[in-house]
This record gives structure tokens, sequence and C-alpha cells, in this order.
């Protein structure tokens, strides 16, 4: 066992390393750079933009620029803004709170969706409810997030005004109105999220329900209902942790276009800016902090499904 | 100068404030116009004290050190907490006004400017604002290596002193008649607490900082020691929207009160919305323009660039693209058709393909040539609406012209900073944020892209800064206009102001000469 966290850990530190050489090294191939946007300023020069690459330390080396901001990281000091002279860490910190509640907020409004849907298909397969949920689950694939979140929009708070456009309130400031504002961002990223895991789930829980156990269950005198969701969810919740995990892993892209419908503060919002402003320290920050995010997310997974799966524990174990 | 990461593009100069002695009041009053519309400037309503304004932008407040300043927005945001030695007001027009500063006046050879300053001035902390610190204030954004954005404009500082506490001296190396306009850009701070600018700023506006997070919000609350009357609003709340429609929506909802920038698309039916209004002043104070390498390729012929010239077809630009808020430029006068500066009698430039087609010939331009319109991805749609429109024309005379869209940064390497060769290549751009006389600073060498370098243009100018009466300036800037006319350095699409959305009880909202937005006499009506 310990062996197993020992190497999962060696290789999520693996993937965060090679990660950032790649984050670093995309940023400084790509044209333009920090300076870049002063190049329209009125009578700024060449001379004086160089002057200022100097300064930044952007005339060196890629190596020696990535070796530097390393040696930063590892101290957790992630650099600082180009423009507002913010440090990385204080601008990420701003925005982490809004977008983990939109990610955790999204998360529970998918499974809240998937979950009993998945269980409603495993007690009635390949019936008109199966069809017509999962072409849902299909329809919830194929439509893009902005045009859901613009629907949504244009009903519930234009229409009704039941919930605000756009807007964001911390929960330690107004518990209730920080729900309203995020209701509608997690809907439409809930909406995102279910669709998959709904697909994925219906497959695994058909899958275990035509197991010897289930139908054993069944023959002992459970009722189907109970045999489904005592016995065949569990199982087939397993496999599906992993793929959650996956999904809520890689939300930033989606979520980054969440939060422009929405004007949600997010991480998302502040890497579009890094982007567009060729921010290296905060772009590089926000990104890392993703990757790692994802890498971490990965991690937790799997050492959850050994925690809980006593199969994968006797695998461990011989 | 709008959306995501849109940047100050190049900034030129505008409307003409000129600027004698200042007399006036204290540039504070009661009333506030109510001006919501190019026809409807003139009306006066009175504001009642009180209210929180929720502003959106689709750019974001970066910072708020006023001489590091590089995205327009900053530049509507700044006033309100940064004060000047003097100012344009609602009520004066293109007259530059007393504000730090009472009155000035200069020598004869309009070298040396001595400024009186208001008695007893403060920063929001309640420390004095005295003559040393507004030297030192102006000596930092002279100073070439703080790289300010107005700097350019100014003519070159000698010296900067504070003789006795209640005057300030500025010594100019040739001669600066509009000094006193270009200081109404230049924000007076503590240079002193620079170290906290971006956390807790000591101000000197009529509204200090409550609380500021980088591109996300600035929430600001009235400065009790600012020297003029306290502004009607109790807080103003400047937040980023990130997508630019979607704060429309916002807008239309009442969630957010203004916004900064509405998209020309959404102009014209706001404009049909009777709770909401749209701001865009009744005097145009900013050129959107087409810039062309003088120095490289075919536009390096005069002929070619006012083949160009009369190839845009400026009334339907400003119809289909700015929602027929704008002036149509029949001549390509950078000085706006409102100036009492404009000079009668240029050389028209209608729109005429055939006319373009001959000039284009003569420049070597001929039918199947190619040309680029180099535009920015994510930006001002409406520049690829102009290459659009400009596209078709030129269709119809041969010329194919190819418009490419880069994201932003990728957009600006070609052509900026100035004396970069960009052959054959059409930039659409807009040039704003200075008064007149001073924007048309905006094409001396190493100012515009476009490379223009005239050697009776830029004399010109130097003397109309020289100039010791009026009709001597008016008389040099008359030259300047000509050439410039002849020259075609850039041709103009359209003299517009970059329209705000606002609720229609929210009012006073103005444009001021430079062409910038201006919330510091906002207020709700009574």
């Amino acid at each position: 066992m310990m062996r197993f966290v020992i190497r999962r850990v060696a290789v999520s530190v693996l993937m965060l390393w090679l990660a950032s050489v790649v984050i670093f090294v995309t940023l400084r191939v790509i044209p333009g750079d920090p300076i870049a946007a002063r190049g329209t300023l009125p009578g700024f020069t060449a001379e004086q933009m160089a002057q200022l690459r100097h300064e930044l330390g952007l005339d060196r080396s890629i190596l020696a620029q990535y070796l530097d901001w390393m040696s930063g990281v590892l101290r957790g000091d992630f650099g600082q803004s180009f423009f507002s002279d913010f440090s990385t860490t204080e601008l990420i910190a701003t925005r982490i709170v809004p977008s983990v509640e939109l990610a955790l907020m999204a998360t529970l409004v998918g499974l809240l969706i998937a979950v009993p849907a998945a269980v409603a298909i495993a007690l009635r397969p390949h019936s008109w409810l199966d069809r017509v949920l999962s072409s849902g689950a299909a329809g919830g694939m194929a439509v893009p997030p902005f045009w859901l979140g613009i629907l949504l929009v244009a009903f519930l708070s234009i229409e009704l005004g039941w919930f605000p456009t756009r807007g964001y309130v911390p929960f330690v400031e107004d518990p209730l109105e920080n729900l309203r504002f995020v209701a509608l961002p997690a809907v439409t990223m809930g909406v995102v999220v279910a669709a998959p895991v709904l697909r994925f789930l219906r497959a695994a829980l058909l899958d275990v329900t035509r197991s010897d156990f289930v139908r054993t269950a069944e023959g002992k005198g459970l009722l189907w209902h109970e045999a489904v969701v005592r016995h065949a969810l569990p199982n087939a919740l397993m496999p599906t942790l992993t793929f959650v995990g996956m999904v809520v892993g890689s939300m930033l892209g989606g979520i980054v276009v969440i939060e422009y419908v929405f004007g949600w503060p997010g991480l998302g919002a502040l890497a579009v800016d890094s982007v567009g402003k060729r921010d290296y320290a905060v772009l590089q920050g926000v990104v890392l902090l993703a990757a790692a995010a994802f890498v971490l997310t990965s991690l937790v997974v799997d050492l959850l499904s050994v925690v809980i799966d006593p199969r994968l524990r006797d695998q461990m174990s011989t | 100068m709008r959306r995501l990461s849109v940047l100050w593009a190049s900034i030129g100069a505008l409307a003409l404030g000129l600027s004698a002695c200042g007399g006036g009041g204290d540039g504070s009053t009661v009333e506030a116009p109510a001006e919501t519309s190019q026809s409807d400037t003139t009306a006066s309503t009175t504001l009642a004290q009180g209210g929180e304004a929720t502003i959106a932008s689709a750019q974001g407040v970066s910072q708020l050190d006023p001489y590091k300043i590089l995205f327009a927005f900053e530049g509507v945001v700044h006033p309100l907490m940064w004060a000047t030695l003097t100012q344009y007001t609602p009520e004066g027009g293109e007259t530059v006004e007393p504000n730090l500063a009472t009155e000035w006046e200069a020598s004869a050879d309009q070298k040396t400017w001595t400024f009186t300053l208001r008695p007893d001035l403060k920063t929001s902390t309640g420390e004095p604002l005295t003559s040393d610190k507004i030297a030192a204030s102006l000596e930092r954004a002279f100073d070439p290596e703080t790289a300010f954005l107005w700097a350019i404009f100014i003519p070159k500082v000698a010296a900067v002193s504070a003789p006795d506490e209640s005057t300030v001296e500025i010594k100019l190396k040739t001669p600066g008649r509009y000094l006193p306009a270009a200081l109404t850009k230049i924000s007076i701070m503590d240079v002193d607490e620079l170290g906290k600018i971006n956390r807790s700023p000591a101000v000197t506006g009529p509204y200090k900082v409550a609380k500021f997070t980088p591109d996300q919000s600035l929430e600001l609350v009235p400065n009790e020691h600012y020297h003029g009357d306290p502004p009607k609003l109790d807080k103003l709340i400047f937040t980023k929207a990130q997508d630019a429609t979607a704060a429309v929506t916002s807008l239309r909802a009442g969630e957010v009160q203004a916004l900064w920038s509405v998209p020309w698309t959404d102009v014209r039916e706001l404009d049909g919305n009777s709770d909401v209004a749209i701001t865009t002043g009744d005097k145009p104070a900013q050129n959107g323009l087409i810039l062309t390498d003088n120095t490289s390729g075919v536009f390096k012929d005069v002929k070619a660039r006012q083949a160009l010239a009369h190839a845009v077809d400026r009334q339907s630009i400003v119809d289909a693209v700015y929602a027929g808020r704008g002036d149509v430029p029949t001549t390509n006068n950078p000085v706006f058709q409102w100036s009492d500066l404009v000079t009668d009698g240029l050389q028209e430039y209608d729109f005429d393909l055939d006319k373009a087609k001959e000039l284009f010939a003569e420049a070597g331009v001929t039918e199947g040539s190619e040309l680029t319109f180099w535009a920015p991805a994510g930006a001002y749609p409406e520049w690829t609406s102009v290459g659009e429109l400009l596209q078709k024309d030129l269709e119809t005379i041969g010329i194919n012209l190819k418009i490419e869209t880069n994201e932003i940064s990728q957009w600006v390497e070609p052509f900026a900073p100035a004396g970069k060769k960009f052959p054959d290549m059409i930039v659409p751009n807009i040039y704003g944020g200075m008064p007149l006389p001073l924007n048309l600073s905006s094409w001396v060498p190493g100012v515009c892209e476009c490379n223009f370098d005239n050697a009776d243009y830029n004399k010109a100018l130097a003397d109309a800064q020289a100039a010791t009466d009026d009709d001597a300036a008016k008389a040099a800037l008359a030259t300047a206009q000509k050439v410039f006319n002849e020259q075609v350095p850039v041709a103009l699409t359209v003299q517009t102001s970059i329209p705000v959305g606002h609720v229609s009880d929210l009012q006073g909202i103005w444009i001021d000469p430079s062409g910038l937005s201006r919330f510091d006499r906002a207020g709700y009506v009574e």
C-alpha cells in the first residue's frame, strides 16, 4: 500500500514538473510579451522597450528565466504581476475561492442530476425513460455552455427576475445572496458535468446489474430497486468516481466561458486577462495551479479508490 | 480601448482646449449636465446627494498609479482619484479651468509658467499637499524613465520647482503655449506614498479608494479632504465585466448602473430602450482612422494615401458601424469639425472610387493588387466591420483587400512602436485622449506608427506652441491642418467618442474635450 502511495505521489510530482516546463516554454514561444502592450503608447520607443525587457529579465535565456522562476516557486514565491505589482499568490487568493465554490457547486448539481437519472435508467433499462434521459445526456454534451448560460440568463434573470444576471458576493458576507449569484453558473456548469457522468454511470450500472451478485440479491428476496440501489450502485460508483475526478479536474476550460457569461471573478477570467496582457508570472501561476488541481484530484481519486474498494486493497497486499 | 486586453491602441490628441490663463470658478457646481445623447447635451438636471452606482467595463483597472496608465479605462477611472493643476469642466467646455492651481501665467517667451496653488490642500490621508510635493509629482511625470503615457505631448521640461508654499514653477526647454491644457492630463500624487499606491493610496481627487482588487473591482468613496465640492455618490464601484455583451444584459436588467464602452453593435438597440441612455457627447473627440506606413510599400507615395482617403466610405461607416453616432469627416483633417480651430477651405476627400482608382494607379496600385487590412481579434469588432466595408469597395476597383485578424499582442507587433516598417498594410486604430490642439502632436516623428515626418507640419506645431497671441497660434495650426490634409499620414474613418450606457436616472456623466468619459459629476436625479 505504502509503495503504491509513494509511486503515485512521485508520478504526480513528475507530471507537475513537466507541466511547469510546458507552461513556461509555451508562453515564451508565442508572440508578444508584457512589454509589447506598451508599444502602442505614444512616443514609446524600441529602446525604452528593450530597457524594460532588460529590467524584467526578459532578455535572458529561457532556461535562466525558468530556473529563476522555479527557484521562487519552490520557496512559495510565484512572482508578481507586471501590471499591478500584486503578487501572483495574492491575485490567485482573491480568485480561488469563487472558482472552487463554483466547481464544487457545479459538481454537486451535476451529481444530483446524473446519479438519480442513471439509477432511474437502471431500474428500467431500454425503456422510454432510458431513451429520453440518454438523449438528454447527449444533448447536454453537445450544447455549448455559453449558449446554455445565456439561455438561462434570458429566461430566469431577464424574464422572470429570479436570479441576478452577473456578479458575485462572498459567502461569508451574505450566504443567501451568494447562493443566488452562484445558482445559474452552477446549474449551467452542472449540466456540462452531468451529461458525461450520466452516460458513464448508466453504462457502469447496466453492466453491474447483469452481475451474478445482483441476481443473487434479487433471488434472496430483495426488490429490484433495492438490489440496484444497495448493491449495483455502490459498485458502479467506483469507476465513476475516477471519471468524475477527471471531469472536475479538467473543468477549468469550461469554467472560463461560464465566468465570462456570468461575470464570475474566478481563476479562469484571471487566466484569460493574463494571456491577453502576457502577464507571465500570473498566467504561469494560474496554469500551474490548474495542473496541480488536476494532478491532485487524480491522485486523491486513485487513493480513495484503494481505500474504498476491498478488491484493490487485496491486489495491493498480494 | 475596450474589451479584454485592449490597449490604448495609439493615443493621440483631440479637441482644442485653448489654454489661456485660467479664470472661472472652482469648477464645482450643484448642477450637472444631463448629457444623454448627441442631441441632448444642454439640459441641466438637479442631482441628489447619495446613492451608489456600479459601473461595468470589459476592461479592468490593473493598477492605480496615474503615471503608469496603460489601458483606456484607467484613464477614465484615475481622474476620480487624482486631481490635476488645471482641468476641464462640463460648464467650461474647451476652456482650461483652475483645479489645484487657482491661476497661472506664462513668461513672454512661453517657457516659464508659474502656477498659484489653492491654499490648504490635503491628500485623502489628511496630510498637507504642499507645493514641494506637487513639484515632485510633476517631476516624476516628466521623468523619461517613468514612461508616462502623456509625456510626449508635453513640451520638454527643463525644471520644476516650488519657489514658495503657494507656487509651482515649470520651466520649459521650448515654448509651450498649451502647457495648461496638457496639465489637465497630469494627475498630482504624493510621491512619498508611492509604495502604497495599489493598496491604500493617498489620493487628491474627489473619491478615495475603499477597496481594490486588480482587474476585478475598485470601490471608491468620497474623499473628505478633497478641495472641491463633495461628489454626489456615496459609492462608485467599478467592476470588470469579462464579456461586454453579457454586461449589456446586466445594464438592461439594472444590475449595473453604467457600462463604459458599450459595444457599437448594441448601441442602436439600447437607443430604443427607455430605461437606458447612451452618452457619447455632442462633440466627438476621438479620431477613428486607418494607419499606413508612410515610409515603405505603396503608401510611401502620397497618391496612394490620398486614394485610400477617397476609397473610405465614411458615411456608410458612421451609419452602419457606429450607429449613426459620429461626425463624417469630409476632409482628412483631424481637428474636429465643431472646433474653433478648424480650418476652412481644405481639399475634400469625398467617397469617390473612380478618383481612388486613378490615384492608386498613379501610385502603382493597379487592378489585381493586394493589400492587407490588419485588425485585432476579440477587440474592437467595429474595426473589422470597417475593413469589410473597405474590402467591398476596393473590390469594385479591382484591388483585393485581405482582412487578417490577430490576437491583440500579435496585432501590435508589426507596426508598433513607431519606426517599424509595415508595407502595404492598412491598420485600423483610434487616436484620442488629448485635447486639441495637443492631439496634433500624435503625428510627429516617433509618435505615430504611420511614421509621418513632415518638416512643414512639425514646424507649424512648434510655431503654434511659441505663438504669443491667438491669431498667430491659429494661423500656425491652420498650416498644420493643411499639410496634414494634403499628405494624408492616416485616413480618417469617423470622429466619435466611446459610448457610455447608463440607467436613465444616473446623470452627470460627461465627455471631456480629450474624449474621456467622466463620472466625477455622476449622481441620481432627484
